[in-house]
Protein backbone atom coordinates (compact mmCIF):
# COMPACT_ATOMS: atom_id res chain seq x y z
CA UNK A 1 0.00 0.00 0.00
CA UNK A 2 1.39 3.68 -0.63
CA UNK A 3 0.33 4.70 2.32
CA UNK A 4 3.57 3.06 3.99
CA UNK A 5 5.69 5.59 2.62
CA UNK A 6 3.71 8.62 4.35
CA UNK A 7 3.60 7.46 7.89
CA UNK A 8 5.71 9.30 10.14
CA UNK A 9 8.05 7.32 12.66
CA UNK A 10 5.76 8.41 15.44
CA UNK A 11 2.42 7.26 15.34
CA UNK A 12 1.77 3.86 17.21
CA UNK A 13 -0.70 1.99 14.91
CA UNK A 14 -2.10 -1.07 16.44
CA UNK A 15 -5.51 -1.81 15.17
CA UNK A 16 -4.49 -0.52 11.57
CA UNK A 17 -1.93 -2.77 11.89
CA UNK A 18 -4.18 -6.05 13.07
CA UNK A 19 -6.71 -4.92 10.45
CA UNK A 20 -3.93 -4.66 7.28
CA UNK A 21 -2.02 -7.84 8.53
CA UNK A 22 -5.23 -9.68 8.69
CA UNK A 23 -6.73 -8.71 5.33
CA UNK A 24 -3.32 -9.64 3.98
CA UNK A 25 -3.32 -12.59 5.49
CA UNK A 26 -6.57 -14.14 4.94
CA UNK A 27 -6.70 -12.99 0.81
CA UNK A 28 -3.13 -14.31 -0.01
CA UNK A 29 -3.26 -15.13 -3.82
CA UNK A 30 -0.58 -17.01 -4.75
CA UNK A 31 1.75 -17.43 -7.54
CA UNK A 32 2.63 -21.42 -7.55
CA UNK A 33 5.73 -21.20 -9.34
CA UNK A 34 5.61 -25.29 -9.76
CA UNK A 35 9.10 -26.52 -11.13
CA UNK A 36 9.06 -30.05 -10.52
CA UNK A 37 7.97 -32.54 -8.15
CA UNK A 38 7.01 -30.54 -5.58
CA UNK A 39 4.40 -28.73 -7.69
CA UNK A 40 2.48 -32.64 -7.42
CA UNK A 41 2.48 -32.36 -4.22
CA UNK A 42 1.52 -28.49 -4.36
CA UNK A 43 -1.37 -29.38 -6.97
CA UNK A 44 -3.17 -31.70 -4.55
CA UNK A 45 -2.47 -29.26 -1.77
CA UNK A 46 -4.91 -26.93 -3.57
CA UNK A 47 -7.16 -29.56 -5.09
CA UNK A 48 -10.48 -30.58 -2.74
CA UNK A 49 -8.87 -33.04 -0.64
CA UNK A 50 -6.65 -30.74 1.04
CA UNK A 51 -8.03 -27.69 0.36
CA UNK A 52 -6.13 -24.60 0.55
CA UNK A 53 -8.96 -22.18 -0.64
CA UNK A 54 -10.09 -22.43 3.22
CA UNK A 55 -7.32 -20.05 4.07
CA UNK A 56 -8.55 -17.46 0.98
CA UNK A 57 -5.85 -18.51 -1.50
CA UNK A 58 -8.76 -19.34 -3.57
CA UNK A 59 -7.40 -17.85 -6.87
CA UNK A 60 -3.96 -19.35 -8.44
CA UNK A 61 -2.89 -16.52 -10.32
CA UNK A 62 -0.65 -17.56 -12.74
CA UNK A 63 0.56 -13.90 -13.80
CA UNK A 64 3.07 -12.39 -11.33
CA UNK A 65 1.42 -8.67 -11.34
CA UNK A 66 -1.31 -10.46 -9.76
CA UNK A 67 0.26 -12.36 -6.76
CA UNK A 68 1.54 -11.97 -3.58
CA UNK A 69 2.95 -15.12 -2.39
CA UNK A 70 5.38 -17.32 -4.84
CA UNK A 71 5.63 -20.50 -3.68
CA UNK A 72 9.17 -21.74 -5.28
CA UNK A 73 7.94 -25.59 -5.83
CA UNK A 74 11.12 -28.13 -7.46
CA UNK A 75 14.33 -28.21 -8.06
CA UNK A 76 15.85 -24.63 -10.32
CA UNK A 77 18.43 -25.45 -12.37
CA UNK A 78 21.30 -22.46 -13.19
CA UNK A 79 19.18 -22.26 -16.80
CA UNK A 80 15.98 -21.34 -14.83
CA UNK A 81 17.55 -19.06 -12.42
CA UNK A 82 17.30 -15.49 -14.37
CA UNK A 83 13.52 -16.27 -15.00
CA UNK A 84 13.08 -16.86 -11.56
CA UNK A 85 14.95 -13.65 -10.45
CA UNK A 86 12.78 -11.74 -13.38
CA UNK A 87 9.41 -13.00 -11.95
CA UNK A 88 10.21 -12.69 -8.88
CA UNK A 89 10.94 -8.76 -9.46
CA UNK A 90 7.83 -8.76 -11.60
CA UNK A 91 5.56 -9.17 -8.85
CA UNK A 92 4.34 -6.50 -6.52
CA UNK A 93 5.04 -5.33 -3.24
CA UNK A 94 3.75 -6.54 -0.36
CA UNK A 95 4.77 -10.35 -1.44
CA UNK A 96 6.50 -13.10 0.39
CA UNK A 97 8.37 -16.31 -0.75
CA UNK A 98 8.08 -19.63 0.49
CA UNK A 99 10.87 -22.51 -0.45
CA UNK A 100 8.96 -25.62 -0.93
CA UNK A 101 10.93 -28.86 -1.20
CA UNK A 102 14.87 -29.88 -0.38
CA UNK A 103 15.71 -28.68 -3.89
CA UNK A 104 14.14 -25.17 -3.56
CA UNK A 105 15.75 -24.81 -0.15
CA UNK A 106 19.21 -25.93 -0.19
CA UNK A 107 19.74 -28.19 -3.79
CA UNK A 108 18.37 -31.20 -2.39
CA UNK A 109 19.95 -34.38 -3.09
CA UNK A 110 21.21 -32.56 -6.46
CA UNK A 111 25.23 -31.60 -5.91
CA UNK A 112 25.92 -30.80 -9.34
CA UNK A 113 26.79 -28.14 -12.01
CA UNK A 114 23.29 -28.15 -13.11
CA UNK A 115 21.07 -27.44 -10.23
CA UNK A 116 21.10 -24.01 -7.92
CA UNK A 117 21.69 -24.87 -4.50
CA UNK A 118 18.61 -23.60 -3.26
CA UNK A 119 16.79 -20.82 -4.13
CA UNK A 120 17.85 -18.07 -1.50
CA UNK A 121 20.72 -17.10 -3.83
CA UNK A 122 18.74 -15.19 -5.82
CA UNK A 123 15.53 -14.21 -3.97
CA UNK A 124 14.89 -13.62 -0.07
CA UNK A 125 12.95 -16.22 1.36
CA UNK A 126 10.31 -16.33 4.10
CA UNK A 127 9.63 -20.46 5.12
CA UNK A 128 11.32 -23.04 4.25
CA UNK A 129 9.46 -26.15 4.02
CA UNK A 130 11.70 -29.67 3.91
CA UNK A 131 10.58 -32.78 2.49
CA UNK A 132 11.04 -34.45 -1.03
CA UNK A 133 8.49 -33.58 -1.31
CA UNK A 134 6.73 -32.35 1.38
CA UNK A 135 3.10 -33.85 2.11
CA UNK A 136 0.47 -31.31 1.39
CA UNK A 137 -0.13 -31.19 5.44
CA UNK A 138 3.61 -29.52 5.31
CA UNK A 139 2.34 -27.08 3.27
CA UNK A 140 -0.16 -26.49 4.75
CA UNK A 141 1.62 -25.88 8.36
CA UNK A 142 4.14 -23.76 6.33
CA UNK A 143 1.69 -21.64 5.26
CA UNK A 144 0.15 -21.33 8.50
CA UNK A 145 3.38 -20.00 10.12
CA UNK A 146 4.15 -17.55 6.96
CA UNK A 147 0.15 -16.42 8.28
CA UNK A 148 1.67 -16.21 11.95
CA UNK A 149 4.49 -14.04 10.43
CA UNK A 150 2.54 -11.87 8.65
CA UNK A 151 0.11 -11.08 11.50
CA UNK A 152 4.02 -9.84 13.30
CA UNK A 153 4.58 -7.72 11.19
CA UNK A 154 3.83 -3.46 11.19
CA UNK A 155 2.69 -0.96 8.71
CA UNK A 156 5.25 1.47 10.23
CA UNK A 157 8.05 -0.78 9.54
CA UNK A 158 7.11 -2.11 6.28
CA UNK A 159 8.14 0.48 4.82
CA UNK A 160 11.93 -0.45 5.21
CA UNK A 161 11.36 -4.01 5.44
CA UNK A 162 9.69 -3.78 2.23
CA UNK A 163 12.63 -2.02 0.55
CA UNK A 164 14.97 -4.45 2.37
CA UNK A 165 13.28 -7.39 0.48
CA UNK A 166 13.65 -5.69 -2.93
CA UNK A 167 17.25 -4.45 -2.63
CA UNK A 168 17.74 -8.59 -2.17
CA UNK A 169 18.66 -8.29 1.74
CA UNK B 1 36.84 -62.22 -36.36
CA UNK B 2 34.96 -64.89 -34.86
CA UNK B 3 31.02 -64.80 -35.99
CA UNK B 4 29.85 -67.82 -33.86
CA UNK B 5 27.05 -66.22 -31.79
CA UNK B 6 26.09 -63.30 -34.95
CA UNK B 7 22.53 -64.06 -36.63
CA UNK B 8 22.30 -64.52 -40.32
CA UNK B 9 21.51 -61.09 -41.07
CA UNK B 10 23.98 -59.58 -38.38
CA UNK B 11 25.92 -61.73 -40.67
CA UNK B 12 25.34 -60.38 -44.14
CA UNK B 13 25.33 -56.47 -42.66
CA UNK B 14 28.83 -57.21 -41.30
CA UNK B 15 29.79 -58.80 -44.57
CA UNK B 16 28.75 -55.89 -46.66
CA UNK B 17 30.02 -53.29 -44.44
CA UNK B 18 33.99 -55.04 -44.67
CA UNK B 19 33.71 -55.28 -48.43
CA UNK B 20 32.70 -51.51 -48.45
CA UNK B 21 34.98 -50.22 -46.41
CA UNK B 22 37.53 -52.38 -45.67
CA UNK B 23 40.38 -51.15 -43.39
CA UNK B 24 37.61 -48.77 -41.52
CA UNK B 25 35.85 -51.47 -40.02
CA UNK B 26 37.92 -52.60 -36.93
CA UNK B 27 36.28 -54.92 -35.22
CA UNK B 28 33.03 -56.11 -33.97
CA UNK B 29 31.66 -57.32 -30.61
CA UNK B 30 28.44 -58.84 -29.49
CA UNK B 31 27.47 -58.83 -25.89
CA UNK B 32 24.15 -59.07 -24.19
CA UNK B 33 22.37 -59.60 -27.73
CA UNK B 34 23.53 -56.74 -28.89
CA UNK B 35 25.98 -56.27 -31.70
CA UNK B 36 28.84 -53.87 -32.10
CA UNK B 37 30.91 -52.47 -34.81
CA UNK B 38 34.32 -50.67 -34.44
CA UNK B 39 35.12 -48.26 -37.39
CA UNK B 40 37.71 -45.69 -37.96
CA UNK B 41 36.52 -42.19 -37.45
CA UNK B 42 36.98 -40.88 -40.54
CA UNK B 43 34.75 -42.59 -42.31
CA UNK B 44 31.82 -41.71 -40.79
CA UNK B 45 30.36 -39.63 -43.29
CA UNK B 46 30.28 -42.79 -46.13
CA UNK B 47 29.06 -44.83 -43.48
CA UNK B 48 26.26 -42.95 -42.72
CA UNK B 49 24.87 -42.47 -45.85
CA UNK B 50 25.89 -46.44 -46.98
CA UNK B 51 23.80 -47.37 -43.68
CA UNK B 52 20.81 -44.93 -44.68
CA UNK B 53 20.75 -45.77 -48.64
CA UNK B 54 21.94 -49.43 -48.84
CA UNK B 55 18.82 -51.51 -49.68
CA UNK B 56 20.34 -54.30 -47.64
CA UNK B 57 21.27 -52.42 -44.91
CA UNK B 58 18.24 -50.23 -44.57
CA UNK B 59 18.88 -48.39 -41.27
CA UNK B 60 16.44 -45.37 -41.28
CA UNK B 61 16.70 -44.57 -37.60
CA UNK B 62 19.04 -42.91 -35.80
CA UNK B 63 18.02 -43.83 -32.36
CA UNK B 64 21.00 -41.84 -30.19
CA UNK B 65 24.54 -41.05 -29.99
CA UNK B 66 26.25 -41.28 -27.10
CA UNK B 67 29.71 -40.36 -26.25
CA UNK B 68 31.99 -41.90 -23.74
CA UNK B 69 35.25 -40.39 -21.59
CA UNK B 70 37.80 -42.72 -21.34
CA UNK B 71 40.07 -40.40 -19.60
CA UNK B 72 42.91 -43.01 -19.05
CA UNK B 73 43.61 -43.67 -22.54
CA UNK B 74 44.30 -40.46 -24.08
CA UNK B 75 45.21 -41.80 -27.48
CA UNK B 76 41.54 -42.82 -27.81
CA UNK B 77 40.17 -40.96 -25.27
CA UNK B 78 36.28 -39.94 -26.67
CA UNK B 79 34.09 -42.69 -27.44
CA UNK B 80 31.39 -41.92 -29.91
CA UNK B 81 28.24 -44.68 -29.72
CA UNK B 82 25.75 -44.30 -33.00
CA UNK B 83 22.64 -46.03 -32.20
CA UNK B 84 21.10 -47.36 -35.41
CA UNK B 85 17.59 -49.12 -35.65
CA UNK B 86 16.62 -50.50 -38.43
CA UNK B 87 12.30 -50.51 -38.76
CA UNK B 88 12.34 -53.19 -41.87
CA UNK B 89 14.40 -55.64 -39.93
CA UNK B 90 13.84 -55.02 -36.21
CA UNK B 91 17.32 -54.41 -36.38
CA UNK B 92 19.41 -52.65 -33.72
CA UNK B 93 23.22 -51.61 -34.05
CA UNK B 94 25.94 -49.82 -32.19
CA UNK B 95 28.28 -48.11 -34.34
CA UNK B 96 31.64 -47.20 -32.12
CA UNK B 97 33.99 -45.26 -33.04
CA UNK B 98 37.33 -43.56 -31.10
CA UNK B 99 38.41 -39.71 -31.41
CA UNK B 100 41.93 -38.92 -29.50
CA UNK B 101 42.48 -36.32 -27.18
CA UNK B 102 43.25 -33.07 -27.97
CA UNK B 103 42.60 -28.95 -27.57
CA UNK B 104 39.55 -29.59 -29.99
CA UNK B 105 39.01 -33.34 -30.76
CA UNK B 106 36.15 -33.55 -33.71
CA UNK B 107 34.68 -35.51 -35.93
CA UNK B 108 32.47 -35.30 -39.28
CA UNK B 109 28.34 -34.54 -39.42
CA UNK B 110 26.41 -36.72 -39.92
CA UNK B 111 23.04 -34.09 -40.17
CA UNK B 112 22.91 -33.95 -44.05
CA UNK B 113 22.23 -37.46 -43.97
CA UNK B 114 19.94 -38.11 -40.52
CA UNK B 115 18.56 -34.74 -39.83
CA UNK B 116 18.00 -36.37 -36.49
CA UNK B 117 21.56 -35.98 -36.03
CA UNK B 118 21.05 -32.32 -35.37
CA UNK B 119 19.96 -32.24 -31.21
CA UNK B 120 21.93 -35.44 -30.70
CA UNK B 121 25.49 -33.98 -32.25
CA UNK B 122 24.29 -30.60 -30.07
CA UNK B 123 24.21 -32.53 -27.08
CA UNK B 124 27.53 -34.28 -27.31
CA UNK B 125 28.81 -30.91 -27.96
CA UNK B 126 27.50 -29.77 -24.66
CA UNK B 127 28.48 -32.03 -22.77
CA UNK B 128 31.97 -33.72 -24.20
CA UNK B 129 33.09 -30.93 -25.67
CA UNK B 130 33.12 -32.79 -29.41
CA UNK B 131 33.15 -30.36 -32.59
CA UNK B 132 31.04 -31.73 -35.23
CA UNK B 133 32.25 -30.04 -38.51
CA UNK B 134 29.67 -29.28 -41.18
CA UNK B 135 26.90 -28.90 -38.35
CA UNK B 136 24.81 -26.14 -39.22
CA UNK B 137 23.77 -24.68 -35.95
CA UNK B 138 26.32 -26.15 -32.92
CA UNK B 139 25.84 -24.75 -29.54
CA UNK B 140 24.71 -25.70 -26.11
CA UNK B 141 21.73 -27.39 -25.70
CA UNK B 142 20.60 -28.21 -22.34
CA UNK B 143 22.92 -26.03 -20.29
CA UNK B 144 22.68 -22.15 -20.03
CA UNK B 145 24.66 -20.66 -22.78
CA UNK B 146 27.24 -18.81 -20.71
CA UNK B 147 28.45 -22.36 -19.38
CA UNK B 148 31.77 -22.85 -19.12
CA UNK B 149 33.11 -26.53 -19.34
CA UNK B 150 32.47 -29.70 -20.49
CA UNK B 151 30.05 -31.37 -17.34
CA UNK B 152 30.51 -34.93 -18.96
CA UNK B 153 34.05 -35.61 -18.76
CA UNK B 154 35.56 -37.20 -16.08
CA UNK B 155 37.90 -34.27 -15.53
CA UNK B 156 35.24 -31.88 -14.55
CA UNK B 157 34.30 -31.20 -11.05
CA UNK B 158 31.42 -33.69 -9.54
CA UNK B 159 29.93 -31.56 -7.17
CA UNK B 160 28.94 -28.07 -6.46
CA UNK B 161 29.88 -27.36 -3.57
CA UNK B 162 30.15 -29.40 0.00
CA UNK B 163 27.25 -29.46 1.88
CA UNK B 164 26.94 -27.97 5.34
CA UNK B 165 25.25 -29.79 8.40
CA UNK B 166 25.88 -29.29 12.04
CA UNK B 167 28.18 -32.17 12.43
CA UNK B 168 30.53 -31.09 9.97
CA UNK B 169 30.49 -27.46 10.13
CA UNK B 170 33.95 -27.10 10.75
CA UNK B 171 35.55 -29.56 8.72
CA UNK B 172 33.41 -29.22 5.49
CA UNK B 173 34.12 -32.09 3.29
CA UNK B 174 35.90 -31.59 -0.06
CA UNK B 175 34.29 -30.91 -3.32
CA UNK B 176 34.90 -34.38 -5.09
CA UNK B 177 36.36 -33.75 -8.31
Amino acid sequence: MGLEEKIPDSIILSTVDYLINWSRKSSMWPFGFGLACCAIEMISTFASHFDLARFGMEVMRPSPRQADLMIVSGRVSNKMAPVVKRLYDQMPNPKWVISMGACASCGGIFNNYAILQGVDRIIPVDIYIPGCPPRPEQLIDGIMKLHEKVMKESVRDGKEKRIQRVAGE
Amino acid sequence: MEQADLIQIERDILQSLTDNFGEGIIGHKKSDGQLSIFFSSEIIFELAQFLKEDAAAGFDLLSDICGVDWIHRPEQRFELVYNFYSLGKNLRILMRTTIPDGPSPSILSIQPIYPGADWLEREVYDMLGITFEGHPDLRRIVTPDEFEGWPHRKDFPLTYEAPQFSFNKDNPPEIIK
